[in-house]
């Protein structure tokens, strides 16, 4: 209850410091529009359908690149965990990658594939896939010895162990990688989207600003906020359910 | 032949010491020692001595340095089913219920789902613990989840159980209950024990024999056959006896001489 008149209490006094802003600043009107216009901006754009269009494309580059980073980054940080060779092979590169921002990839991605749907999910698939590729990989050499050895001596074998011991000893530190590359990700697919489409909630702000209507670009960006905050909610609720499974509370 | 057969095992590990030089130390040295078939036997000595090194080898975790197991006329090179160590802080999974941990060494079994359960209903029941199946270990008190230890390995059927100061961590009153369960159920399904402490009391109550070690490096001292029938009573003369001898020896203290305490 006290938590929710906190989240109130927030939100009106940030509306009160955007008008007041206005009040005090003296813009255009036009180029910064006050929390009354943003709504109405927000109003049109769902009543003509861009704004549930724009949500949908956005969403579903970012399930299937989030999807799949996430679990090719699992897998591959297993088997890197429990192959050491491949894991000595392929750090060296892997580190000389990762500093590159995934924005970065941007213009050769395009020029490589052409804009549409690809390169945002290339790109919200890089965000995603070194920092659980990694954590995975690591993690595998944080699980008790005694668990091992419990496994090898009920005879299990070693494929088996991987997702019987393995998997579920790491999972806490794995849910906590997947929960921070689910934020990076939604961040890195607006810039995406704001280079590579003509669709999804980054190119409706690009169209936003090429057209001056700051009222629908602040709206959108509102939208944004709105979506990575209830997709943390989902994930943390996922991870909470999970280590439930598993018995960890 | 002796059921356990160890000879003249050594093992040493290389340690990387703070100045960057490896360093080889002496863990076991030159210890030998033979168990027979349903025999319970306490290793007994101060920390780092050794104990759990020769466990761990009589497991097959580890392979001595030189020097031979053999179990049942056969050499140790790797863990299996027949002989099941069981840990002080018990090696639960703590994402299985008790029934799953239970139900753990069956996978390599081929028995079937319903006959799996059934089993491990068994020796649930058989620990003291029907009702639990479905609590995770976090929801269990130490000696409940020691007892879950002991039912995952009887469930597969071991020879011998290999059990490292299981009984450690538990306050005297559960531990003295799991003592008198384990020696009901070893003596019942004639298992050979093999089991480290360092407490002189649980050694005398469980032995058949002791094992004395001491360490720098780590060798049997001693070996004490203990004659008192079961079930012994801690206050008897004979048990006092025994524990005075151990204990003597174990600190060195020459017989006929006073004890100082300082
Ligand atoms: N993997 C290892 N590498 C280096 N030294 C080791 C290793 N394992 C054990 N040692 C050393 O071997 C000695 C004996 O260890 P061990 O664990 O067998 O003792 P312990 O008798 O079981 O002691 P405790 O009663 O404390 O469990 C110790 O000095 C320990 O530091
Ligand atoms: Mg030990």
């Amino acid at each position: 209850m006290k938590h929710l008149l906190y989240s109130i209490a927030s939100f009106v006094i940030a509306l009160m410091i955007w008008q007041l802003l206005i009040l005090l600043g003296d813009f255009d009107s036009a180029l910064f529009p006050n929390p009354w216009h943003v709504a109405q901006a927000l109003a049109e754009t769902i009543s003509n359908g861009t704004l549930l269009e724009g949500i949908a494309a956005s969403l579903y580059r970012f399930a299937v690149g989030y999807l799949v980073s996430a679990v090719a980054g699992v897998l591959l940080g297993l088997l890197l965990g429990n192959v050491n060779v491949l894991f000595r092979l392929s750090n060296p590169v892997i580190q000389l990658i990762r500093p590159i921002a995934p924005v970065a990839w941007m213009p050769f991605i395009v020029l490589l594939m052409g804009i549409g749907d690809t390169p945002a999910i290339v790109i919200i698939f890089l965000a995603g896939f070194f920092p659980v590729l990694l954590t995975t990989a690591r993690a595998v050499h944080t699980v008790d010895d005694i668990y091992l050895k419990v496994a090898r001596n009920y005879g299990i074998t070693k494929f088996s162990t991987i997702f019987q011991i393995t998997l579920p000893a790491i999972f806490p530190q794995i849910a906590n990688s997947l929960h921070i590359a689910l934020g990076t990700s939604w961040i890195f697919l607006v810039s995406g989207e704001m280079v590579g489409t003509q669709s999804g909630l980054g190119f409706m702000i690009i169209d936003a600003r090429n057209n001056m209507r700051t009222d629908i670009l602040l709206a959108t960006m509102l939208v944004i906020g709105v979506i990575g905050f209830i997709l943390d909610l989902l994930i943390g609720k996922f991870e909470k359910k999970v280590l439930k499974h598993y018995g960890i509370h | 032949m002796a059921y356990i057969n160890v000879k003249n095992i050594s093992k040493d590990y290389s340690r990387r010491e703070a100045n960057g030089k490896c360093n080889t130390i002496h863990v076991l040295k030159d210890v030998s020692f033979e168990i027979e078939k349903g025999e319970f036997v306490c290793l007994l000595g101060f920390s780092g001595c050794g104990k759990s090194t020769i466990l761990n080898l009589l497991a097959g975790f580890e392979t001595p340095s030189s020097g031979s197991v053999e179990i049942d006329g056969r050499e140790v090179t790797k863990p299996s089913t027949r002989y099941i160590t069981i840990f002080q802080h018990y090696g639960l999974l703590p994402w299985k219920t008790v029934q799953k941990n239970v139900e753990l060494g069956m996978e390599i079994l081929s028995l079937s789902k319903k006959d799996r359960a059934v089993r491990a209903q068994h020796y649930i029941e058989l620990v003291g613990l029907k009702g639990l199946e479905e609590q995770f270990p976090s929801q269990l008190s130490g000696g409940q989840q020691q007892r879950v230890a002991i039912a995952r390995s009887l469930a597969v059927n071991p020879d011998i159980l290999f059990m490292d100061e299981p009984f450690g961590a538990l306050d005297p009153v559960i531990r003295n209950k799991l003592q008198n369960d384990l020696l009901k159920i070893v003596s019942e399904q004639k298992k050979t024990v093999v089991f480290v402490t360092h407490d002189i009391e649980e050694a005398v109550y469980l032995a058949d024999r002791i094992f004395l070690m001491k360490s720098d490096p780590g060798h049997l001292e001693k070996i004490y056959d203990i004659k008192i029938p079961h079930p012994r009573n801690r206050n008897t003369d004979d048990f006092g006896q025994y524990r005075k001898f151990i204990y003597n020896k174990l600190f060195s203290i020459q017989e006929g001489k006073p004890e100082y305490i300082i």
